[in-house]
């Protein structure tokens, strides 16, 4: 109750404010409530790559068509139940570097189950397998970028324990 | 009879055999290795008779441990006075010679008795390829390494990455970069609650 009559006391002293500041040049009125909206012309439904293009004071922003260069490399679903991995290869290793790096980003981040399609069980697998397998230094093309912006020569880190060839017993 | 005679030569003679230790753990090598310097793998051992073999061990720099084995393994001494204890990790000892951790499990796999510094003088430890042509002559086979040396994904070629069978095509309305991770992005701050 008290809120209120603070409220009602306030709103001319707003009022007056915001008249003012749009005649002083120091303080410009904010602009509230902008609504953030997505458009699209054709349909989306392909993969994409977001390209920006500058030139001079426009800058364009665009979402690239591409088509997918692993396509003609997929295996063929007969029943379209399950996750393939399951059905497929459900007994993996470290050392099983093509298959694991179908699963990666190109920083080395495993990509989530909504784009991979294996279910949770595997996922957890997958994480193991590829954390075993960047420690035994067998995904040098998938690490992430160094902080200092340099490119990397040596497919291992340079420190003390971590220099040395590892291996996993399974 | 000359035949008989260089038969027993040649069952008795000190044969020298080659083991590449690249990519190896050192301590299942040493299973491979110690009865080939005891000479257990002739039909004619006997513990009293010294049938020993040589075995020149090369890149022993390049052996592999297994998981977090470099930095948590240690290597303990005593020089049998007081305060003579030392440690080091196994990381450590391969810095300071790199033929050391080896030498240490092979010597381990061995019985303490009297033997064992006599079998350990007919191992011939080498951080890398390069042997002394005088010990290179001798060598007349090799021992079968103990374990398969794992293909890095750099070492196959573009075209088997790209046709090998793959387990799911990009999905609908995927963006290429879009799951890329910002690296600038500042740590959230830790809260301490009292
Ligand atoms: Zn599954």
């Amino acid at each position: 109750m008290l809120r209120l009559i603070w409220h009602n006391l306030r709103a001319p002293l707003h009022s007056a404010k915001s008249a003012t500041s749009i005649g002083s040049p120091s303080i410009l009125p904010v602009v509230q409530n902008v609504q953030t909206r997505t458009f699209s012309v054709s349909s989306a439904a392909r993969l994409k790559q977001i390209e920006q293009v500058t030139d001079g004071n426009v800058t364009k922003i665009e979402g690239k068509i591409m088509e997918s260069e692993r396509a003609p490399y997929v295996f063929k679903e007969e029943e379209p139940k399950g996750c393939t991995l399951c059905k497929i290869h459900p007994y993996l290793k470290y050392t099983d570097v093509l298959i694991l790096s179908q699963f990666l980003r190109e920083d080395g981040c495993l990509l989530p189950r909504q784009v991979t399609g294996v279910c949770w069980g595997q996922q957890r697998r997958l994480e193991t397998l590829v954390n075993k397998a960047q420690r035994a230094g067998l995904l040098p093309q998938f690490r992430p970028a160094l902080k200092s912006g340099k490119p990397r020569t040596n497919h291992r880190s340079n420190y003390k324990w971590k220099r040395y060839n590892v291996y996993f017993r399974n | 009879m000359a035949t008989q005679r260089v038969l027993q030569w040649r069952a008795f003679a000190r044969t020298w055999w080659l083991y590449d230790a690249a990519n190896q753990c050192p301590f299942v090598s040493a299973y491979r290795v110690v009865p080939y310097l005891q000479g257990k793998h002739k039909p004619i051992f006997h513990p009293l008779s010294d049938v020993g073999d040589h075995v020149v061990v090369i890149n022993t720099k390049d052996i592999a441990m297994q998981a977090d084995y470099w930095r948590t393994f240690t290597f303990f001494h005593h020089t049998g006075y007081p305060g003579g204890f030392s440690k080091a990790s196994a990381w450590r000892v391969h810095e300071i010679d790199p033929t050391r951790v080896m030498q240490l499990s092979v010597y381990s796999r061995i019985k303490g008795n009297l033997l064992r510094k006599g079998l350990m003088r007919r191992l011939h430890l080498f951080p890398d390829d390069k042997i002394p042509d005088e010990i290179l002559e001798n060598v007349s086979d090799q021992i079968r390494q103990v374990q398969p040396v794992a293909k890095r994904l750099d070492q196959y070629s573009e075209e088997e990455v790209t046709e090998f069978p793959k387990f799911f095509d990009w999905p609908e309305d995927f963006v290429k970069d879009g799951y890329k991770r910002h690296m600038t992005r500042k740590k959230p701050k830790r809260r301490y609650t009292v």
